[in-house]
């Protein structure tokens, strides 16, 4: 009885141990998109289309939202504040919403956006391997830096201008 | 006893039919994969059983993969260079995970290790 005691408490000590150090172990939170699937966009302006190759050069933020999401809402005045920086240019991706609807939400709350793409259906939306919106993709030179779900936030803008300084960035 | 016998057998080899049938239509093929994977909006549901519009998204994706004569395990790779290791609904077996999976096969052996061991210390 004694080792069998001996013997469990070794099997549970153990296990505790491993899942402990676990805990700070590292994290896999790599980003399973390399670099934008190809896509090819309807202009919301019906000027060229927004195709991903446009994407890639320098540095890019590319935003999936929608005139009637909250939270794109929320996020768009950092957006704004981003689309000063003279190294990083914005693009947009209207996710199933209505082209008017999307003009009326831009001229309220502004453009921070070189160009919107259209995707009425969302179908880019699974391509870009997203779970809602907004979400944002941080690139350059076509490469998927980071990624943010839900709306950015001040602190990622922060993340975002920490990055803009780095050269090459990581 | 026989008279019932051949109409039991019939009817057991159509039913065993109809539920091998619906697994080479796409509806079936669609359902079947959508109950492997995970709904990236849910992350407790399957995409099968999540209403989530983002599911019902990618379930259109994976049903217009498969009717485009995609494999399963190109749609699945496909979703997976997208969402990442959080599409499926049962973890791989890799090294990261060979605890979660191997501890239940340890602790049964374990178990019964120690079963066999104090039944032999048992007098008889």
């Amino acid at each position: 009885m004694r080792v069998t005691s001996i013997v469990g408490g070794v099997v549970f000590l153990a296990l505790t141990i491993v899942l402990f150090l676990s805990l700070f172990g590292p994290k896999d939170d790599s980003e399973p998109l390399q670099t934008l699937p190809e896509f090819h966009l309807k202009d919301l302006e019906g000027l060229a289309p927004l195709r991903s190759r446009d994407l890639e050069e320098g540095y890019v933020l590319l935003t999936v939202f929608a005139s009637w999401c909250i939270p794109c809402a929320m996020e768009h005045p950092q957006l704004m504040d981003l689309a000063r920086e003279k190294n990083l240019k914005l693009y947009g991706i209207a996710f199933k919403d209505d082209p008017r609807h999307l003009r009326a939400f831009l001229e309220n709350h502004g453009s921070p956006f070189v160009k919107v793409g259209l995707s009425p259906d969302g179908d880019v939306g699974v391509d870009l391997g997203i779970s809602g919106v907004p979400e944002t993709f941080f690139l350059y030179q076509g490469r998927i830096l980071r990624r943010f779900k839900g709306p950015l936030m001040a602190q990622d803008c922060v993340e975002i201008r920490g990055l803009l300084q780095e050269n090459p960035p990581q | 006893m026989r008279r019932f016998l051949k109409p039991l057998l019939c009817g057991f080899l159509i039913l065993l039919g109809a539920h091998q049938a619906p697994g080479q239509s796409l509806d079936a093929r669609t359902q079947a994969l959508s109950q492997r994977l995970r709904c990236p909006v849910c992350a407790g549901q399957s995409l099968w059983d999540s209403q989530t519009p983002m599911a019902r998204d990618i379930q259109r994706v994976i049903y217009e993969k498969l009717q485009a004569g995609q494999s399963e395990d190109q749609v699945v790779s496909f979703l997976h260079d997208r969402y990442g290791d959080a599409i499926y609904l049962a973890p791989p077996l890799d090294k990261r995970t060979l605890l979660l999976w191997g501890f239940p096969l340890g602790g049964a052996l374990l178990a019964l290790g120690f079963m066999v061991w104090r039944l032999r210390r048992r007098p008889v």
